[in-house]
């Protein structure tokens, strides 16, 4: 069944490249016709978040990738829906920012989320997973230019997907699985990132504050 | 020999509470810090990554966090016990999973063909995951892939699953003490 209305969830604490990819996907579900809603999942009270979710036919959760799967605040989130919510008749999918260059690092959350859907009672309509994230650098995704262009062409299948009522297709996981630079390239340069960051900060990026006292 | 357990289940006196002291009196030698994490209130990562370019090693948060942070690198066995939940960790231990990432550093490295994030230390313990199952075994079997995925993201020196059942006093202190104890005599840690 094709569903009418769209729920997106930011996932993370913060209000960037999760929160850019789930309002990139609004705007192509909105494209075409779906009546969409974004909001944090986050410090939204429970009850907005069960009457948004209540209103929705297809839920989409973006989040970032927090040590091998979903963060803290988002799980403590999720297992109160699990206890509050019934999601028969609704489908749930979700896409995960990896802070990693491989996108395949994100494989344990998205069985995560799955689990969480079904034990909800949602369809599993499928994850997506795209790497190297912070490379969004809180830009909104029309913004990133060239860079993004693989994981722009595989959100746009996974809207055609999930507009028709599909399950997400292989096709649009590919594409924003692709590596967005080598990754080699993206280890130095994230790293770059933060020495030059502790840098400004007058910080010791190797600091070995809780020191070992074993030996 | 000290053991920090990051314990997630729900506090409750027959099950949770116990486990420290039996532990303690079971292994003589051993330091235990046994963490009840449902009764911490922890604060969530905020992904301010403060604690690798602002205070390295160091969360900016000030709460408990920081001494389970602290107490996760310095020690032998580094134990997870969690009601597996959605192939997971319940929230409690998630949200203090997160707060240990100032342990280590901002900077990549690749080891075994995939991107990590570098040591800071130059040891890390030994991780033992036990998750209480809900009867799902395609849950419980996510379960022992994130200790894995965990253990190669923490540099962990060797790493196992075990799963206990949740029925009741499955995961009694007395259960839980002789998983923990045989882990370690497995591992050569104890003898």
């Amino acid at each position: 069944m094709k569903p009418r209305t769209a729920l997106l969830l930011n996932g993370s604490p913060r209000r960037e490249n999760s929160l850019a990819l789930a309002s990139y996907l609004s705007e192509l579900l909105a494209e075409k016709g779906l009546e969409c809603e974004t909001m944090q999942a986050y410090r939204t009270p429970l009850n907005d978040l069960l009457s948004a979710l209540e209103k929705a036919e297809v839920v989409v959760l973006s989040f970032p990738l927090y040590v091998d799967s979903l963060p803290g605040g988002l799980t403590q989130v999720l297992e109160e829906i699990a206890r509050q919510f019934d999601g028969q008749g609704r489908s749930f999918a979700a896409v995960v920012n990896c802070g990693f260059p491989e996108s395949g690092q994100a494989a344990v959350s998205l069985g995560i989320a799955e689990s969480f859907a079904r034990t909800v009672g949602f369809r599993w309509l499928g994850g997506l997973s795209m790497g190297a994230g912070p490379s969004m650098g809180g830009r909104p995704i029309s913004e990133c230019g060239g860079m993004l262009r693989n994981v722009i062409a595989g959100l746009k299948v996974a809207a055609d997907d999930i507009v028709q009522g599909d399950e997400i297709s292989d096709e649009a996981v590919r594409l924003v699985g692709m590596p967005l630079v080598p990754h080699l390239v993206y280890r130095l340069m994230a790293g770059q990132h933060f020495r030059t960051q502790a840098k400004k900060n007058g910080a010791k990026i190797y600091d070995r504050t809780y020191e070992w006292k074993r030996r | 020999m000290r053991i920090a357990i990051l314990d997630g289940r729900v506090k409750d006196e027959a099950n949770t509470v116990k486990l420290g002291d039996l532990l303690s009196e079971t292994l003589r030698s051993a330091v235990v810090r046994h963490f009840i994490l449902a009764e911490m209130e922890l604060a969530p990562c905020l992904g301010c990554f403060d604690c690798w370019v602002k205070t390295p090693g160091q969360c900016i948060i000030p709460d408990k966090g920081r001494a389970i942070a602290e107490a996760a690198i310095n020690c032998d066995v580094l134990v997870f016990i969690s009601p597996v939940t959605f192939g997971g960790y319940a929230s409690a231990l998630k949200t203090a999973v997160d707060r240990l990432i100032p342990n280590i550093l901002p900077l990549f490295v690749s080891i075994k063909g995939e991107s990590r994030h570098a040591a800071r230390y130059l040891d890390y313990p030994r991780l033992l995951g036990i998750g209480i199952s809900k009867g799902n075994a395609k849950d419980d079997e996510l379960f022992a892939r994130l200790i894995e995925r965990n253990s190669l993201n923490f540099h962990s020196r060797q790493h196992s699953t075990h799963i206990l059942p949740a029925s009741p006093g499955g995961d009694s202190p007395e259960e839980l003490t002789k998983v923990i104890r045989q882990q370690m005599t497995t591992w050569g840690v104890i003898s």
